[in-house]
């Protein structure tokens, strides 16, 4: 192994010309001595002829040739040290272009080594012979098989590899994931790439240029399990890029809006509310994406098939190391269901709510001195002060106002005189209230009483339940009113369960345990589904004006909750309806009171 | 103009109500029920929702959740007269639960109303 050499030295560059020096030893000396020597000898020829009368032509004129050839040695000379020169200077070309090769096939962080036609390592680099666990000199020589981890026997078992199809064809070929073996038989996982030396003679060798996949394999497998936990969770999650726009929907999301991702990739999520709730969603989401800040909201979101769920989603930035925002997350579920028993909660408590101001006097007394002491006022606003107009006019507010007072105390005085419940027998109040009800009900309706079980007493306001069997009876005489038929009012005990409670939602407020149930049940035309829900809303009546108010069964279900009871309708359109009244028996109410006696004395 | 909804069953309390509101300044839509309170309301959406409790059709605490469905922080002040025997201020709190910000019983005198007008105006601003 060569050490790295200086791989910022300058490029090879040409030497000071070497042929100067010759050049002018052959002009200062060798030429003039030439022609000086050439000179000399003509003299000597001249003199010797005169002088002798021979002329010594040929020994001179060999010495002038000689003489003349000087040069022509000289230049020889001046090519043969130019040549040596020049070979001097690409051997250290060569010499330097190695290092350089050299410098850089150990510098690359892949792996590197070369195969000769035998399948052996020939080159090999620094990171090779670290990924494989050995010194490069040891490693130089071993075998293909032996980083295949494969005895040479197999050699069919390379078929299909990258480096046997480059030992074939010739051809680079790339492998996405294979296994390199070491020395000591561990194997580690590589991405590699096999290039024929020559690709005209594919057997005359390899180059094998590889890397250790292991970090990467184990970051794509956290990212797999990440991303496997993100689409598989229930919750609904969007990322979007830093302007909005969706880059990722989650399986909970398709299942949610029955929206497929392909349709809403690349799509702003400014736009995903409905239309009129855009203004205000679009002015969160635009702080959100140009500040940063992360809301939550509860909105109505249309569905692909138009209908619309309710979505309680949070929105954040999300942010780079140097708190940059890159894009947002969306994070949602779907509450609908929730809400709706939400607002099954939320609607029995409305009703309740809705039912104490129904059917009383102080509502309308209110709004009447609401009427009275605003008119008054206004009218006084035009007034003179001092006119006996607007004195008059005083006292009609100082009467409103004693009227005021007086429905206070009124209601004050009532709510002290509401009664008791008391422990009761509901029989008898059944009894006497149909027995009302069958003198004034038309002929061709007929009432039955039922009384198939023993009783237990209920803790009860028999006036109450009077009004309450008296509207069930009243609401079903009503239903039955051009048609006649029977209406059949049953008092039985009955052991709720656990089971019966959780079948039916609106037995959510029962405890298990015996009740007593009163069933009125009429062959009247029955109740639309539609209508079932807002049955004790007050007001509501599928009567024609005038027949009745529709306040009823909003009393009866006040009644019914403040006896910690529940109603369950069951209709069917055409068959009839029929109401039943749970109330908790006072055994039961008793044995809780016990129960929670015992439970704070110990 | 800071336009006010005025859902009201009883015509006198409801006109009593937009006399008093104009003359303070507002403009003043009305309606005479939750049902026809929630249509004027998505056609004309306002600034602040004053409505009655115990109306027919749509009582006005269905009347606020679906409001606040509409428009999540739109003021709505619930106004009512109290019941029979019962706690007065029950259907008031129950009106909070359902997404109303203020309530007021009746009777209320004008320097009531336009006072909880004003507050909740200025809150949300």
């Amino acid at each position: 192994m060569v050490a790295p050499t200086d791989l910022s030295e300058a490029p090879l560059r040409h030497h000071r010309s070497p042929y100067q020096p010759f050049v002018l030893v052959f002009l200062v000396i060798f030429l003039p001595a030439a022609v000086v020597t050439i000179k000399l000898d003509v003299f000597h020829i001249f003199v010797a002829w005169v002088l002798s009368g021979r002329v010594w032509f040929l020994d001179e004129l060999v010495s002038m040739l000689l003489l003349c050839m000087l040069p022509f040695m000289a230049y020889l000379s001046y090519r043969l040290f130019r040549l040596n020169r020049t070979l001097q200077i690409d051997e250290e070309t060569i010499r330097r272009l190695h290092q350089r090769n050299e410098s850089i096939l150990h510098a690359v962080g892949d792996g590197i080594f070369g195969l000769n036609g035998a399948g052996r390592m020939t080159v090999i680099n620094a990171s090779a012979a670290r990924m494989l666990g050995e010194s490069p000199e040891k490693l130089m020589d071993s075998h293909l098989f032996d980083i295949l981890g494969l005895p040479s026997a197999t050699v069919s078992e390379t078929v299909g590899r990258a480096l046997e199809r480059t030992w074939m064809d010739g051809q680079t070929h790339l492998c996405a994931q294979d296994f390199f073996y070491r020395m000591d038989g561990t194997s580690f996982p590589v991405e590699y790439s096999s290039s024929p030396l020559d690709p005209r003679n594919p057997r005359a060798g390899a180059v094998v240029t590889f890397r250790d996949i292991s970090r990467r394999l184990q970051i794509e497998a956290e990212l797999n399990r990440l991303a496997a936990a993100v689409n598989q969770t229930e919750e609904m999650i969007v990322i979007t890029d830093a302007q909005g726009n969706i880059i990722y929907v989650n399986s909970a999301f398709e299942t949610m809006t029955l929206y497929p991702r392909h349709e809403v990739l690349g799509c702003n999520v400014a736009h995903l509310p409905e239309k009129r709730l855009m203004e205000s969603w679009s002015d969160k989401v635009s702080q959100a994406i140009s500040q940063g800040i992360p809301f939550k909201q509860r909105f109505p979101a249309p569905k692909k098939d138009g209908t619309l769920f309710q979505a309680d989603i949070t929105w954040s930035a999300v942010r780079d190391s140097k708190g940059r925002i890159t894009g947002h997350v969306v994070v949602g579920r779907d509450i609908t269901r929730e809400l709706g028993l939400g607002r099954h909660l939320k609607k029995s408590q409305r009703l309740e709510a809705v039912g104490t101001l129904a059917g009383g006097i102080a509502h309308d007394f209110n709004n009447i001195l609401t009427a009275i002491l605003s008119y008054t006022e206004l009218t006084m606003d035009d007034l003179d002060p001092k006119g006996s107009e607007y004195r008059n006019l005083n006292e009609v507010m100082e009467a409103a106002n004693r009227a005021k007072d007086l429905v206070k105390q009124l209601l004050t005085f009532s709510r002290r005189g509401e009664r008791e419940r008391i422990p009761l027998l509901l029989s008898p109040t059944v009894k006497e209230t149909t027995s009302l009800l069958m003198a004034v009900l038309p002929d061709k309706i007929t009432l039955e009483t039922f009384f198939p079980t023993e009783e237990d007493p209920v803790l009860a306001d028999s006036s109450r339940i009077h009004q309450v069997v008296m509207n069930l009876c009243t609401n079903a005489a009503e239903a039955m009113e051009k048609t006649g038929g029977v209406i059949k009012v049953c008092l039985e005990r009955v052991q709720v369960d656990q089971t019966m409670i959780a079948n039916h939602g609106v037995l959510s407020r029962l405890r298990p345990g015996l009740h007593m149930v009163l069933t009125v049940q009429d062959q009247g035309g029955g109740i639309d589904a539609t209508h079932i829900d807002r049955l004790f809303d007050p007001f509501f009546t599928t009567k024609s004006i005038g027949k009745g108010s529709g306040l009823g069964l909003s009393v009866v279900h006040g009644i019914v909750q403040t006896h910690e009871g529940a109603i369950k309708i069951d209709s069917l359109v055409g068959k009839g309806a029929i109401f039943q009244v749970f109330l908790p028996s006072a055994l039961l109410v008793e044995s809780e009171l016990t129960r929670c006696g015992q439970r704070s004395r110990s | 103009m800071t336009r006010i909804l005025v859902i009201e069953d009883e015509r006198q309390v409801r006109d009593v109500l937009k006399q008093i509101l104009e003359k303070a300044g507002y403009a003043v839509d009305t309606s005479e029920d939750g049902r026809k309170g929630l249509e004027h309301f998505r056609k004309n959406p306002a600034d602040m929702v004053i409505t009655d409790i115990l109306m027919p059709d749509k009582d006005g605490l269905e009347t606020i959740e679906e409001l606040v469905g509409l428009n999540p922080g739109l003021p709505i002040i619930a106004i009512s007269g109290g019941g029979p025997g019962e706690k007065a201020q029950f259907a008031l709190d129950v009106a909070k639960m359902c997404g109303a910000v203020r309530v007021l019983a009746k009777p209320f005198s004008r320097k009531e109303i336009l006072e909880t007008v004003g507050d909740l105006f200025r809150e949300i601003q």
